[in-house]
């Protein structure tokens, strides 16, 4: 007998309501463990492209880098994650939000810096800011107070009195960055965030962008093609190539190369030194720059290279472990992928 | 470094109802319009003919008080363009009691008349030129700077956006039509001999507000939809001004075409007779004291000659109104004051009207997300 009112009810209800997955995934709690992005088999096609294939992905707490060459479908990503785009299969949750069904609290949450300038023409620097709060709900004059706190933090000062028209490059992504975060949002999305900057400026960016991460505990997605700025200030990696998902992981794990190697830099004799080392069962070689790289050599063994020095009368410069770039790791992936589908 | 700057300091204030950044969009949309000197102009000369709709209401309440309203300034001035004469007749019968009940009812004509004239010939024509300042950026500039991104990143839904860039239009269109019509019939009112007036004519307002919806709804849609299809203004003005004019040339040309043709054929004149039946058996009806001074041929044949041309040409326009947006609202707001009954004259241009709503509506909502899309 109640079905039909039932049904009538439910069909009045707004869905975000009513939608089963709201029910069973409580939203996102701020736990530093809990993940800000998961994603389960993304797929997005336009027509026959396939612009994200199968892509699963957990992106934590702290700064993640996501990199790609230029049609790799890092854009696509971020705009299915803030449900610009339906996805065509898969499913995912940000914030502990599903991307198909709660796109707006999704947006209401995450604070999206885009790479294109986009402003309101017409419209000064801090009436922009204030524009892009009152569009995430603060009320009026709050609005404005907290529109002149970011742009003070993000180093606008008189010019942001000025026309947005009138803005160099470099002004409209500070503009940008303040816009992201006037509404204080859990998750922030940077898209290119040091492009257009002078190194000076840059510099203070990713200053920020640490700031944000490691003090106020922001979850940060960081999409750039910049790899010293990835390599700077991100934990995490994901890197993206012709939509999919080549290489994710902390970047700690990743630089580490797969046997441990150490860099020696000795003030004396370098061949020498090789010498005594492969004597003691250390595998070691001269690089081009006059240091020598020491194979295998780990917590335990190190005691016995600074000995040997001493033993020598060697003073020691450096030893240090060594890493593998972002760049190399960057250029495999991406060139490993080349391969596959060539 | 600012004086005052405390570094970076986290928010947990209070935030608006989902679904109010509609009115933010329209507040700035509305702030950067004005910022407009030709619109701040356009508007003020567009209440000027507010001021000869006055004038008229203020000379046909003093016609009444006078007690000139006669067969002779009605047939003379009046009845010439008003399409509902029979009431006006009404109010010069002989019987006391009869002639209250028409003066009442003329004065719903001649009222509704009146503002539905104010509508159609200086507002609407004022209307053309004022969306067509305000509209075209409104769109298509948010595409070019790609605001777009501003807004659909943000907890807004594309309906939102719409009825924020929406109300923008509207808010300037009630500015120069339902606002200065409101105004004049509170005039109507003021200057009438008694406040009773409000009574009789309390449905005023609420075709007023009809009428104005009759002509926000599709140009305001309409005008948003050519924006959204560039990303320079300039391409909307054009294609928003080609609109009008190509339907009114359009028009003017099938009218002409038809009246040519018309005039040689008997049928035509059948259809004025026709037409002109129920007004001539009334006229024969009544008893008027001194029929002389209805003039040569009496107040029927005088009408009768005088109207022929003119209701040709009204049978004709409202065949062909629908290839013009101007003389379809036109249609829609007589039926909507209540000087057209014939619904079958009236249902083409409302289709047309919500042909054009719906399709324009249609292309907004798939244009203002396109470029997230691509």
């Amino acid at each position: 007998m109640g079905d039909p009112w039932l049904i009538f009810l439910m069909l009045l209800t707004p869905p975000n309501i009513v939608n089963a997955s709201t029910v069973s995934h409580p939203p996102y709690s701020g736990d530093k463990q809990e993940p800000v992005v998961v994603l389960e088999h993304v797929s997005k096609r336009y027509g026959s492209i396939n612009a994200l294939s199968d892509v699963s992905l957990t992106i934590g707490h702290g700064i993640t880098g996501l990199l790609g060459p230029n049609g790799a479908g890092k854009s696509t990503l971020v705009k299915t994650m803030l449900g610009l785009l339906r996805m065509s299969s898969g499913q995912g949750r940000v914030l502990g939000f599903d991307c198909r069904h709660q796109a707006l609290d999704i947006r209401a949450a995450v604070g999206t810096m885009p790479e294109d300038d986009c402003y309101v023409p017409g419209l000064t620097g801090v009436q922009m800011v204030r524009y892009a709060a009152r569009l995430s709900g603060l009320e009026r004059v709050e609005s404005l107070r907290r529109a002149h706190e970011v742009l003070d933090w993000c180093g606008m000062t008189q010019e942001r009195y000025r026309p947005v028209e009138t803005y160099s490059s470099g002004m409209r992504q500070k503009l940008s960055f303040a816009q992201a975060l006037v509404h204080d949002p859990k998750l922030v999305i940077l898209d290119e965030p040091t492009a257009g900057l002078d190194p000076s400026e840059r510099r203070d960016m990713l200053g920020r962008i640490n700031t944000l991460a490691r003090i106020h505990g922001k979850a940060v997605i960081l999409s750039t093609h910049i790899l010293p700025d990835v390599q700077a200030v991100c934990d995490w990696v994901v890197v993206l190539c012709r939509g999919r998902v080549k290489l994710s992981g902390a970047l700690e794990d990743l630089t580490r190369p797969l046997f441990p190697m150490h860099r020696l830099c000795v003030r004396g004799d370098a061949s020498a030194m090789v010498q005594r080392l492969e004597h003691i069962g250390i595998r070691a070689e001269i690089t081009f720059d006059g240091s020598i790289t020491l194979h295998g050599v780990d917590g335990s063994t190190v005691s016995g290279v600074w000995r040997l020095a001493a033993d020598m009368g060697f003073g020691v410069t450096s030893l240090e472990p060594m890493r593998t770039s972002l760049e190399t790791l960057f250029v495999d992936a991406v060139r490993e992928h080349s391969h596959a589908a060539g | 470094m600012p004086l005052g700057d405390l570094g970076y300091r986290a928010w947990n204030g209070r935030t608006a109802a989902r679904g109010t950044a509609w009115v933010v969009i329209a507040w700035t949309g509305i702030v950067l319009a004005w910022q407009s000197m030709w619109l701040r102009r356009l508007l003020f000369l567009a209440w000027g003919p507010t001021v000869v709709a006055g004038t008229c209401f203020f000379g046909f309440e003093r016609l009444v008080e006078d007690g000139k309203l006669t067969p002779q300034v009605v047939s003379s001035t009046l009845i010439r363009r008003l399409p509902k004469a029979e009431a006006l007749l009404e109010a010069m019968k002989p019987d006391p009691s009869q002639k209250e009940v028409g003066i009442a009812k003329s004065r719903r004509t001649v009222w509704a008349w009146i503002l539905m004239m104010f509508m159609r010939s200086p507002q609407a024509i004022l209307l053309v030129v004022l969306v067509g300042v305000v509209a075209p950026p409104l769109v298509s500039r948010d595409l070019g700077a790609r605001a777009h991104l501003v807004y659909f990143t943000r907890p807004i839904s594309r309906w939102e956006y719409i009825l924020g860039k929406s109300m923008v239009v509207s808010a300037y269109v009630s500015g120069i039509t339902l606002v200065p019509a409101l105004v004049l019939w509170v005039l109507g009112v003021l200057l009438s001999p008694s406040i009773a007036v409000i009574w009789t004519t309390w449905d005023m307002p609420l075709r007023i507000i009809a009428a104005s919806m009759v002509l926000l709804v599709p140009t305001t849609l309409l005008s948003l939809a050519l924006s959204s299809l560039s990303h320079q203004p300039r391409w909307a003005t054009f294609a928003w001004f080609s609109v009008w004019s190509l339907g009114w040339i359009a028009h003017g040309a099938f009218i002409q075409a038809a009246a040519t043709s018309s005039f040689n054929q008997p049928i035509a004149s059948e259809q004025v007779a026709d037409m002109l039946a129920p007004l001539d058996s009334f006229l024969d009806s009544q008893q008027f004291d001194h029929p002389d001074m209805l003039g040569p041929g009496g107040l029927g044949g005088g009408l009768n000659q005088r109207t022929n041309q003119r209701l040709l040409d009204a049978m004709l326009s409202d065949r062909f109104a629908p290839v013009s947006l101007f003389h379809t609202l036109g249609v829609v707001q007589a039926w909507v004051f209540g000087l057209e009954d014939d619904l079958s004259r009236v249902w083409p241009s409302m289709v047309m009207l919500s042909l054009v709503s719906i399709v324009s509506a249609c292309v907004l909502l798939n244009r203002v997300t396109a470029p997230l899309r691509a």
